[in-house]
């Protein structure tokens, strides 16, 4: 029987690359890609990207990649969900070929921002939030939100900022071991409770960084590679007005009860996960809508050690958006990335025996979210 | 002061945006109703910093605030703010609702 399976996979370095456009990212991770799936017929390509326009004066992206990778008059396109259009990108590519309409494609997603200004780079980020709402008005930010959620999180829970602290260590202790990643120097829990104030109670290390990168997968029809079995995606309110439990994405929570119907699993049955930790605070939540803890109860996996390596699932293994870095086009793709190595074997902070993994990725104040299950094919020992 | 909302003629669902389908049952006619803008403090935080057009007003706080009719609205301070304080709008500026403390 013929799957949806990731035959090669690509991605470049993480962080400050002042040398390299964004086309040129992408090409770099969409040639490791190709390559190692031995030069494909490639039917499609689609393009995860948020401020290619706004940021890198930049569009045409699918067209860029296809015309300058020779991959002749095929069609592409550029999908945009903020942080999430890696994620939907790869979604769309499952979809296409699981419905037969194509057979091989090619998936990249990419980001250039460290050149631009901060404030013009936060101006652009704030995109992602409804410009028309009495919220931007207010003053809101996309860390301005997620530290509105914090401060009812720790009034309705026992959790502090100790427990959003122990996020940030977590991933960047994973990140020391990875080379493509853009902080991989050590930090102490101190520094991280004692750093500057962004958005109260979130300081700088609970915030993820400003970030360039690619990174590409090739996906295709067939019994070799990795195996897709389950890909969803959901939506969810674009104000914080407006939700109906400010502490649940829905988004997240409905793509990852999707995604275990699909797969015929639930959290139980995953050995890793990279999950959007674009603030500290989101892997908290992200715990919960992903059915690793109860609701409010994601705080208590951080004091039992159930997300790090010798736990039950490690969670961001990469080091995360927060230490590995953000370039947000690409972060969707860089966690399959991750994932795909963890299931190969041969992942930086590889988890031993990993057989099944899961990616969420989420775009927006919780607007966007998907969720992909894979399996290397092995069974259980 | 008061602020206005939307309610769905057909449910009584009710919004701070104008909506045009109504998320709750999908009709398409509302009318607009006036809440007494005096509520209390759902969560908050401390921008520190800010995007560049807020820079002149940080430190300033976000906090969204729950009426006693039900709906629920985003605005800014200046004061220092708690979960559980009670608010009341004081000012409309720039399209943001701009709350004060009780008292
Ligand atoms: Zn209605």
């Amino acid at each position: 029987m013929n799957h949806v399976t990731v035959i090669g996979t690509g991605i470049t370095q993480f962080g400050t690359l002042k040398e390299q456009s964004l086309k040129q990212l992408l090409l770099d991770a969409s040639f490791q890609a190709l390559k190692e799936a031995g030069f494909p017929k490639v039917d499609a390509v689609f393009i995860g990207n948020f401020m290619s326009g706004s940021l890198a004066n930049q569009e045409i992206l699918g067209s860029l990649i296809a015309h300058d990778l020779g991959l002749g008059p095929i069609p592409t396109a550029k999908m945009e969900g903020a942080c999430a259009s890696g994620g939907i990108a790869f979604r769309h590519a499952c979809e296409m070929i699981e419905a037969g309409v194509y057979n091989t494609v090619l998936v990249a997603g990419g980001e250039k921002m460290k050149h631009a200004g901060t404030d013009v780079v936060t101006s652009a980020i704030n995109a992602a939030m409804d410009t028309d709402s009495n919220e931007k008005a207010a003053g809101l930010s996309f860390p301005g939100f997620f530290g509105l959620l914090a401060n009812r999180y720790f009034y309705e829970t026992e959790a502090t900022k100790k427990h959003l602290a122990m996020v940030a260590l977590k991933n960047r202790n994973y990140a020391l071991n990875n080379p493509m990643a853009q902080y991989r120097d050590p930090v102490t829990l101190e520094e991280i409770l004692n750093a500057r104030m962004i958005t109260e109670p979130l300081g700088l290390f609970d915030c993820s960084p400003i970030t360039d990168g690619a990174a590409a997968v090739v996906l295709s029809r067939g019994q070799s590679g990795i195996r897709v079995i389950a890909s969803s995606q959901a939506s969810g309110p674009t104000q914080a007005q407006e939700a109906d439990d400010l502490l649940t994405f829905i988004a997240t929570k409905t793509s990852a009860d999707l995604a275990y119907a699909q797969a015929g699993l639930g959290p139980e049955d995953i050995d890793v996960i990279e999950l959007h930790d674009c603030f500290s605070m989101t892997e908290i939540l992200a715990y919960e809508a992903l059915g690793l803890a109860k609701v409010r109860e994601g705080w208590k996996l951080l004091e039992n050690g159930d997300t790090r390596h010798g736990g039950r699932i490690p969670v961001n293994t990469s080091g995360g958006l927060l230490s590995k870095g953000h370039p947000i086009g690409a972060t969707g793709l860089a966690q399959i990335y991750q994932i795909v190595e963890q299931l190969r074997g041969t992942a930086c902070n590889q988890v031993d025996g990993a057989r099944i993994g899961l990616a969420q990725n989420l775009g927006g104040t919780g607007s966007y979210s998907t969720v992909h299950i894979f399996t290397n094919g092995r069974s259980a020992e | 002061m008061k602020l206005s909302v939307h309610v769905c003629e057909e449910c009584g669902h009710t919004s701070i945006p104008a909506r045009l389908i109504c998320p709750s049952c999908r009709a398409v006619d509302f009318r607009e109703e006036e809440r007494e803008g005096k509520g209390t403090v759902y969560t908050f935080t401390k921008i520190n910093i800010s995007s560049v057009e807020f820079k002149h007003l940080t430190p300033y706080y976000v906090v969204i605030v729950d009426l006693p009719t039900g709906e629920r609205v985003t605005g800014r301070m200046a004061e220092e703010v708690q979960i559980n304080d009670v608010v009341e709008l004081a000012a409309m500026e720039q399209g943001a609702y701009i709350f004060k403390k009780c008292g």
